[in-house]
């Protein structure tokens, strides 16, 4: 049976981002539907109710977060996380440029939900294309009187406000995006207090992933009942997963949680390319442990991927096939959180440097056992011992195929040839 | 208030501690120490460094104890195996790029990266790749040079740049590993108190540029003395190595310095050892300064002086000078010329501040901190009382305080204030008006910071207090005097008008009472004051003129006056460091011994009295004042003071201290008695000149000292850009200001905070004098090269 996508329909076939094409397809309904039948209130309830989890990584539930903000009289803000970064995660991308109307109806919706008094997207700096065509849908929407005063004739007034960042990943960290947006240094912040206590310009903020937010005016229109039938028990709903590596089909598809590995890959993506062999699958993003080909048919979903020792993360899909060093792949990501690091707390900026030069050694073969333990026994002082979590994460990964993947670092270690790729000329 | 206390439990011991306090605190409660590098107990926290982690019962992942508050019933492990690995995991994290240039760094030894290696971290490093190499000396700005490759990017100093001083000069820059400071747009790291960050850093990362691989720390000599630049009194520590001062460094003084200390206090020391210093008496003969002995210095001097008293009677002596030396050389310098030279006429006053000190509205420095309403009054207190402007900044910063400035020249803060730019004259009226009564009304905490100049203001200020102080606020009056002793001076009676401890001359019963301690009669009548003996001088009638670090030609506001005065009075001692311009028109110069080198009590601009005792010998001959009017009265015949308990008994008889404070100047000395100088005429065409103070600017200390010289201001004058714009001036073109047939040459700057229709010169630049102009004068302005040509 063919899947009815949710988020991704009309992608690829209709042209969403006219404002008249998307309100032919039910456009701006569950807005209508909000403002003119349920409070606030009901519709924070609906989101709680259908159990909607953050898909920025952590899986948290998005009504749950909201239920945070304390009511103190400051004014709150809602801040969409579009900064979208990790490596092999492509969906709010996608979103954004096929689909910006939905995000900004669902913008819209959280901020009735929580009260906000104004909305931000942040959105990653690299998405030139995103960034236009979300200023031209935003413009639409003005002028059809979704975003302003008084939306559609109700009490209801709200403002988006479009930032563009400057090309760190750091700031897609909740907290390092609200200093940024405040226009500081895009540093993450102790936590607590928490953004929902105390967040941008020290007002309770909530902050939301683009595809989260996309979920909500479904949820509002079609109900909570129709949303939990979706997907598992405990991760309903759909997913959009980036599928890339060494796949036929790389892409986004967009599926019900709890799908399994091997029909993602072998369905949709298309199976591997002719004549290689499986060796590895990270499910979500550059900081997640790989899972072997044994678990093909574990389902995506938070807590199935969590039992299987990895992390459904941003279902940021990465396919490794055995013409793949994993050496060079933990020094590619080596260096791209050794360049990602904010650079505040010590086991994150020399910690990651450190990794990313032993990795380098190794990967040249100049590497020593001496390197493998002390690559092994920076998890203990990089993981759990900083601001946030870019030192854990760049360290996940790397343990993972230490443990898995052993002996392609002896090998290069050794100074024998993985055999997977020629090795970089040697410094003497 | 008491506060709330909880109960937490540290390595099993428990403590009392109060309630919220930051867990790094509260452990010290139970004698616990946790290891930190990015903490700083004045600065707030960042949690960055991460060698603070401890473990708390029910967390999950360990805690920094410098971010985390104590909750009652906490229980904390720091002394766990998980932390011992995180603190080894954090130091050998630093160290692997880290130099270890111990052995030649300037912190080697008094480093807390060493001391926590040491005690924390790990036996040894294990990386194996070459360390990465980083500018070693790189120029931050006038006297700070940064060790790229030493810093361990703690941020304490961005921190202090932003928070204590909020200037943010300094920035961090960069992401990751390739983190690093820098200043702002690459500009020069010249903040008045850049010094500050030197001891904040826990590494050898930020030096002095002059202490710089002078000394190793254990080697140094430490003496607690008090800096004598400006009459905040901040309290320092001199470092010596065989005898020879090569470092001043702060000590921390919560009701006065709070720890942070400017730079022309940090860094204007080394004029003590200057080639520039005076180290022989001289005696002008034949137009030319001959070296002499003591003995015939003073010897001279006694004939000249007898000579004139003899003939002309002692009134015919002027002595001027006191705000710049200790409580009982003051006392002494009055007593002298009282007492031993016949003369009434003593006065401290050097320049445009005529009182010290106000008994009416008695105030602290450490009431600024929690002042609800600051009013600065013809005053720029960066410039004269730096380490008092962090207190006002901070106080002002957190919008704890309201701050309005009054006056001819308005500060800079980060901070909004409330800017009443009003010329001298005017500032009495703006004084009076019911928009700024209304604006500190109902504050309960006032203080007010004031110049000390023109009697006007004084008489307008003590009628503005006084209603506020009706009206229920608690009042303060803090004068900041140009001289470091300003107010001891004024105290013991350096005053033609006052006697010690303030009794009026003319008083019957107060002349007793002195006339019964001294044993000898006090000269008749009033004496007279500065301006006036000068007067006299240029007029003739004056015979001779005795100045102790006065130089005048620098200080005073009529430069043509003094000149004339100078040259005309038959006799000028000057008793200095330096040979300054004034000195150089004496018949007698009597080298004086540099603070280092003396002994003796110096008083705040909120009365607190601190002792110091002398640190060094002195240089060359030189004697402390005390000893030379010592022994100049012996060499005319009288002996001055018979013991240093006698001397101290004198004191406490006639100008008593109280609690180490010493007694502010009468309500009438405030409302302003004596003759008010003559308004300036200020009407006409051309901008109004406002010569400002500049930190360093002022004063033979900077001029004379080979390592602070290059930190001295140019000869500037800032325009408003409105100003600049209408008279077709751009930064840094040549101009020729020119008023009353005095001309002089200066580089444009164009400045904002200028208020529109004046225009800012330095005062008491040597190069450029701005006291040649009449006081008020309008200038008009001639652009000589439109852009300054390239220094090459
Ligand atoms: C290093 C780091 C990078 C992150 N980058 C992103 C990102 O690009 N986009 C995103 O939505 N969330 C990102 N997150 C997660 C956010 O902090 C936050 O949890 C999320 O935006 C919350 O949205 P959600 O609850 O809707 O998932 C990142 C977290 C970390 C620690
Ligand atoms: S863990 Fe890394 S990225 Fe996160 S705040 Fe610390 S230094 Fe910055
Ligand atoms: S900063 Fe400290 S550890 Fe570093 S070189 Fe200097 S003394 Fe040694
Ligand atoms: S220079 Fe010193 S104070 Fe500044 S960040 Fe580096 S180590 Fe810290
Ligand atoms: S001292 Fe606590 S993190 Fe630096």
């Amino acid at each position: 049976m063919a899947f009815e996508p949710v988020l991704t329909k009309g992608i690829g076939k209709l042209d969403l981002v006219d404002i008249e094409v998307y309100e032919s397809q039910g456009g701006y309904q569950a807005l209508r539907k909000a403002l003119k039948q349920m409070t606030p209130e009901d519709v924070h309830n609906e989101v709680k109710k259908a159990n909607l989890r953050g898909r920025g990584g952590a899986g948290f539930p998005a009504g749950i977060k909201w239920g945070f903000l304390p009511d103190d009289g400051r004014p709150r803000y809602l801040c969409c996380n579009a900064d979208e970064s990790e490596p092999g995660t492509f969906n709010n991308k996608m979103l954004i440029e096929y689909n910006p109307h939905l995000l900004i109806e669902g913008i819209l919706l959280a901020a009735y939900a929580t009260k906000a008094a104004q909305s931000f997207i942040y959105i990653r700096g690299e998405f030139k294309r995103g960034y236009e065509t979300l200023v031209k849908a935003l413009a639409q929407a003005k002028a059809k009187g979704y975003v302003g005063r008084n939306i559609l004739g109700s009490d209801f007034s709200q403002e988006i406000t479009i930032h563009r960042g400057a090309g760190a990943y750091i700031c897609g960290e909740e907290t390092g995006l609200l200093s940024s947006l405040e226009g500081g240094r895009g540093e993450p912040r102790i936590k607590p207090p928490f953004p929902a206590v105390s967040g941008l310009y020290g007002c309770p903020t909530v902050v939301n992933n683009v595809e989260t937010l996309c979920n909500v005016p479904f949820i509002v229109d079609r109900g909570a009942e129709w949303f939990l039938s979706i997907g598992t028990e405990k991760s309903p709903g759909t997913k959009i997963f980036s599928v890339s590596g060494k796949v036929r089909r790389p892409g986004n598809y967009e599926l019900p949680l709890g799908v399994t590995l091997r029909e993602l890959l072998e369905e949709h993506a298309g199976g591997l390319l002719p004549g290689r062999t499986l060796k590895a699958v990270q499910p979500g993003g550059a900081s997640s442990p790989v899972l072997l080909p044994e678990h093909l048919d574990i389902p995506l979903d938070f807590d199935s991927v969590q039992a299987a020792g990895s992390i459904l993360g941003t279902a940021g899909v990465i396919v490794f096939d055995d013409t793949v060093c994993m050496v060079r792949t933990a020094l590619y990501y080596a260096d791209f959180f050794s360049h990602e690091s904010c650079g505040q707390c010590t086991p994150c900026r020399e910690g990651t440097a450190w990794t990313a030069r032993i990795l380098r050694r190794i990967e040249q073969g100049q590497g020593t056992e001496h390197d493998l333990e002390v690559l092994r026994s920076l998890k203990e002082t990089m993981s759990g011992t900083t601001i946030c979590l870019l030192s854990d994460f760049s360290i996940t990964y790397l343990q993972s195929v230490l443990k898995h993947f052993e002996d392609e670092f002896k090998a290069h270690v050794h100074g024998r040839s993985c055999g997977l790729h020629a090795r970089e000329v040697r410094s003497a | 208030m008491s506060q709330e206390m909880v109960t937490i439990t540290v390595n099993g011991r428990q403590a009392q501690v109060p309630k919220g306090m930051l867990l790094v605190e509260a452990a010290k409660y139970a004698g616990i120490d946790i290891p930190v590098f990015c903490y700083h107990p004045k600065l707030d926290p960042v949690g960055v460094c991460r060698m603070c982690l401890v473990e708390v019962e029910g967390q999950r992942k360990p805690v920094p104890a410098c971010t985390t508050p104590v909750a009652d019933g906490m229980v904390v492990r720091t002394d766990t195996p998980v932390v011992q690995r995180l603190q080894r995991g954090v130091i050998e994290f630093l160290l692997l790029n880290h130099p270890l240039d111990c052995p030649i760094c300037d912190k080697g030894g008094e480093c807390p990266l060493q001391d926590q290696t040491f005690r924390y971290g790990p036996p040894q490093g294990r990386s194996l790749d070459p360390k990465v190499r980083k500018p070693k000396a790189v120029d931050l700005g006038n006297f700070i040079v940064f060790d790229q490759e030493r810093c361990i990017l703690c941020r304490r100093c961005t921190r202090f740049d932003h928070e204590i001083t909020q200037e943010d000069h300094l920035v961090i820059t960069q992401r990751a590993h390739e983190n690093r400071v820098t200043t702002a747009d690459g500009a020069p790291f010249n903040s008045y108190f850049s010094g500050n960050t030197i001891e904040l850093c826990p590494v050898g990362a930020l030096t002095s540029d002059i202490y710089r691989f002078k000394a190793r720390p254990w080697d140094l000599a430490r003496v607690p003395f008090v800096c004598t630049g400006c009459p905040a009194g901040c309290n320092v520590y001199l470092d010596f190595r065989f005898g020879e001062l090569l470092r001043v460094i702060s000590r921390d003084n919560p009701e006065l310095d709070g720890g942070w200390l400017c730079d022309r206090g940090r860094f204007n020391y080394r004029y003590v050892h200057g080639e520039e210093r005076l180290r022989r008496p001289l005696v002008k003969k034949d137009g030319a300064f001959v070296e002499v002995s003591w003995e015939e210095a003073f010897a001279e001097i006694a004939r000249r002086l007898r000579q004139v008293r003899r003939d002309r009677g002692g009134a015919a002596i002027g002595a001027i000078g006191g705000g710049r030396l200790t409580n009982e050389e003051a006392y002494l310098f009055q007593k002298l010329v009282r007492a031993v030279f016949g003369s009434p006429n003593v006065d401290w006053r050097v320049g445009e501040q005529y009182i010290a000190s106000s008994r009416e509205f008695p105030g602290r420095i450490s009431d600024i901190s929690q002042a609800s309403g600051i009013l600065l009054v013809d005053l720029l207190p960066a410039e004269r009382i730096p380490v008092v402007d962090l207190r006002i900044r901070r106080a002002a910063g957190r919008g704890r305080a309201l701050l309005a400035a009054v006056g001819p020249a308005m500060p800079t803060y980060r901070p909004e204030f409330k800017a009443f730019p009003a010329r001298e004259e005017e500032i009495p009226r703006v004084l009076a008006s019911e928009e700024l009564f209304e604006l500190y009304r109902g504050r309960s905490r006032v203080v007010v910071l004031w110049s000390g100049r023109g009697r006007a203001v004084g008489a307008a200020l003590a009628a503005l207090l006084r209603r506020l102080k009706e009206a229920g606020s608690e009042v303060s009056l803090l004068i900041a005097g140009e001289q470091a002793n300003a107010w001891g001076a004024e105290a013991m009676g350096v005053h033609p008008e006052r006697l010690p401890g303030y009794a009026p001359v003319l008083h019957e019963g107060a002349r007793r009472l002195v006339e019964q301690a001294w044993q000898v009669a006090l000269p008749e009548g009033a004496g007279l004051d500065t301006a006036r003996m000068l007067q006299r001088a240029a007029a003739g009638r004056l015979e001779a003129l005795y100045l102790v670090s006065a130089n005048l030609m620098a200080t005073f506001p009529d430069r043509q006056l003094v000149e004339q005065a100078l040259s005309k009075v038959p006799f000028l001692v000057v008793q200095d460091l330096f040979l300054t311009e004034t000195a150089k028109h004496a018949d007698v110069v009597l080298p004086a011994a540099a603070f280092p080198e003396k002994s003796g009590r110096y008083t705040a601009m909120d009365g607190t009295v601190q002792a110091v005792e002398q640190a060094m010998e002195a240089e060359g001959d030189a004697l402390s004042d005390r000893e030379i009017f010592a022994r100049l009265a012996q060499a005319m015949g009288v002996r001055l003071y018979a013991s240093d308990q006698e001397l101290a008994w004198e004191m406490q008889h006639l100008a008593g201290a109280q609690d180490g404070r010493l007694a502010a100047a009468p309500a009438e000395m405030l409302a302003g008695e004596g003759e008010e100088e003559p308004a300036p005429a200020a009407e006409g065409e051309g901008l109004v000149l406002v010569p400002v103070e500049r930190l360093y600017a002022g004063g033979g200390t900077a001029y004379f000292d080979a390592e602070f010289r290059r930190a001295r201001p140019k000869a500037e004058a800032r325009f408003h850009p409105e100003d600049a714009a209408r008279l077709g001036i751009a930064a840094g073109a040549a101009v020729e200001l020119a008023a009353g047939g005095v001309s002089q040459r200066y580089e444009a700057a164009v400045d904002r905070s200028v208020v529109a229709g004046t225009v800012q010169v330095p005062k008491g630049l040597f190069e450029a004098p701005a006291n040649a102009f009449a006081k008020g004068a309008r200038v008009a302005v001639t652009v000589l090269k439109p852009v300054a040509e390239e220094v090459s």
